[in-house]
């Protein structure tokens, strides 16, 4: 058997060491859909997932399938880490390897901060308020327990826009708690264009009118130009800068590594973006026949281990928008947190101006 | 097109079959040389609008292959007779405000509603049921068979009877089903598909849009008189508890389901 590092996976690795701390002692609290933890990337990650979905709270069941993506490729952006995987000569061949004998195929991390913990309250769509109130009790609860604690919410929660008032009231109660304890990153959307040009839910909570103590925070995204995108929410967030947080902004490095990913493996990369007002990062994708990049179903029938052999680009895709900002922004806000850049209690003025810097 | 083959599919079984005396001539020159092209046309769509939605043998192995876990899901939801009397209470002023003028439409809805019908799963998607996405309606049609098999071997362990003889006094507004009352099946069922897409395609489609349809259609069966809010419950908790298993029996037409949205976007 030789070694043979796909996606030149050492270098990656490297430039990992040298460019991004693994960040430990972080604490991220993702609400979110639920994550496939049988991911090959998360093996090594520290990854607890709580059940919202059916339940209202404890661990995820190992029997329930995870189905959709989103909360796969962000956790994979948070803690995705390098791993390897033993190919036979013909799983290889099926791989575009070049080689005529067994491999130990070393695939790359996506995680910028693959040191930290997450915490994942997967949460469903479903319009029933009770299950968004006993996650965010949740994630109270956490936030209250964890040092170092940075709740991500990098969805939209469509069911308190028409909600009754008392109950919308109570969960933006909940929400403020939050931002008053640790702080809350929020996508600004992806809905398209916006009614009112204003984030999606709870982006939008007092937008550009936040009390100065909060730590919720907006997340745009903008293009390889820095140019906000047009399905961000808040495309006029760029004059309102003092309310939003840029990923691009606060994460040059992010920027060099999308382009030395795009030169160096380019490709290789599934699903690159096929328009460039679109800035996607490299992360995980569900296994095998389902995900952003889904393998060819003609392998559906084999195990799941078996689909991951066939097919190795289909463990990795490429993921935008404001739900990969958020990710991004939430890491580079790790990183400066286990430095000590902030004031403890976290200021939302100086948070700003190191995030934004 | 010949005499005697009707093209209106409501007809075409006995258009198959001609008999001597359907029209049918044995002079060569005008005998219909089309027969045999028509005949072939007659599809299992044709037949019965839903029959090609049917699982297939593999997906009925799987189902029954699940049969004792599914068989034995604990439901928490509380049925003893004093909730379920004073469930049934509480249908009352939901039938007068169905009864009220300005439910017209939701009358027209609940009628709708109770045959098998996927409209008011799709319309919540932006995609109507002609044919566009054919797989999602495939995957649909399919979560509703499986689910009321899964509905009724529960609602025959519980045997609870209809809300109506709880509470005579409501004239539920559709006929009793001939079945128990709990679970309830469109609960069951609706959930069931708002939980299998909003999980398999969180991103693509409202899919909050589609809870929001799920929970009407199954509160419209209590303001139809026949369920019970208690009905409902247990109709959701059910679809949440079985929702592991349904996903495996149709994991084809999810991978189908996903491949369709993707190459949509």
């Amino acid at each position: 058997m030789t070694t043979q590092p796909l996606f030149r996976a050492n270098e990656l690795a490297d430039y990992y060491e040298v460019q991004a701390l693994p960040a430990h002692g972080v604490n991220f609290i993702l609400i979110d859909t639920p994550i496939d933890l049988q991911h090959p990337a998360f093996s090594g990650a520290q990854i607890t997932q709580y059940n919202f979905v059916t339940g209202l709270g404890g661990h995820w069941p190992a029997s329930m399938p995870v189905l959709g993506p989103h909360g796969t490729a962000v956790a994979g952006l948070l803690v995705g880490q390098t791993f390897s995987i033993e190919l036979s000569a013909e799983e290889a061949k099926r791989n575009q390897m070049d080689v005529n004998s067994a491999v130990s195929a070393m695939l790359p991390a996506t995680g910028l901060a693959p040191g930290a913990a997450l915490h994942s309250l997967a949460l469903s769509f479903d319009i029933d308020p009770k299950r968004h109130l006993a996650a965010l009790d949740q994630a109270l609860a956490l936030a209250e327990r964890l040092a170092n604690a940075i709740v991500l919410i990098p969805r939209g929660l469509d069911a308190f826009t028409d909600e009754p008032f008392e109950r919308a009231r109570a969960l933006t109660d909940r929400l403020r708690q939050l931002a008053k304890r640790c702080p809350v990153l929020c996508a600004a959307g992806n809905t398209g264009s916006p009614a009112n040009g204003e984030p999606a839910y709870p982006a939008n909570i007092d937008w550009g009118q936040a009390s100065r103590e909060d730590l919720l925070f907006a997340v745009g995204a903008v293009n390889e130009h820095g140019i906000p995108c047009a399905y961000s929410a808040p495309c006029h967030w760029a004059e309102r800068s003092d309310d939003a947080i840029s990923p691009t902004q606060a994460l040059d490095y992010q920027s060099e590594n999308a382009a030395t990913l795009h030169a160096e493996y380019g490709d290789y990369l599934p699903e690159v973006s096929k328009t460039v007002s679109k800035r996607t990062h490299l992360s995980t994708d569900l296994v095998g026949c389902w995900g952003y990049r889904p393998a060819d179903s003609d392998i559906a029938h084999l195990s799941r281990d078996a689909q991951m052999r066939q097919d190795l680009r289909a463990l990795y895709c490429r993921f935008g928008g404001t739900s990969a900002a958020t990710a991004v922004a939430a890491a580079r806000m790790g990183h400066l947190l286990v430095e000590g850049t902030f004031d403890q209690p976290m200021r939302r003025e100086q948070v700003l101006q190191v995030m934004t810097r | 097109m010949a005499k005697g083959f009707p093209t209106d599919t409501g007809s075409v079984l006995t258009g198959c079959y001609p008999t001597s005396t359907g029209g049918v001539t044995l002079n060569r020159a005008t005998r219909n040389r089309n027969r045999n092209r028509n005949r072939a046309t007659v599809q299992l769509a044709d037949i019965h609008p839903t029959a090609q939605y049917e699982l297939s043998y593999a997906q009925w192995q799987r189902f029954t292959g699940f049969d004792r876990q599914w068989k034995t899901l604990t439901i928490t939801t509380v049925c003893d007779y004093a909730s379920i009397h004073a469930a049934a209470q509480a249908l009352i002023p939901l039938e007068r405000q169905l009864m009220s003028a300005d439910a017209a439409r939701q009358r027209d809805d609940i009628l709708l509603e109770d045959a098998l019908e996927i409209s008011g799963y799709l319309r919540p998607l932006g995609i109507q049921a002609d044919g566009s996405y054919p797989a999602t309606e495939r995957l649909f049609y399919r979560v509703l068979k499986v689910t009321e098999v899964v509905g009724l071997f529960y609602k025959a362990r519980f045997n609870v009877p209809r809300p109506r003889l709880f509470n005579p006094a409501l004239r539920p507004f559709l006929p009793d089903p001939w079945h128990g009352s709990f679970p309830s099946n469109h609960a069951l069922q609706s959930m069931s598909i708002a939980l299998l897409f909003s999980q398999l395609l969180p991103e693509v489609a409202p899919v909050s849009a589609l809870f929001r349809s799920a929970r009407r259609i199954a509160k419209n069966r209590e303001y139809a008189g026949i369920h019970t809010e208690l009905d409902t419950q247990a109709g959701f908790e059910l679809a949440e508890k079985f929702l592991p298993f349904l996903s495996k029996i149709l994991e084809d037409d999810l991978i189908a389901a996903n491949a369709e949205w993707r190459a949509a976007q």
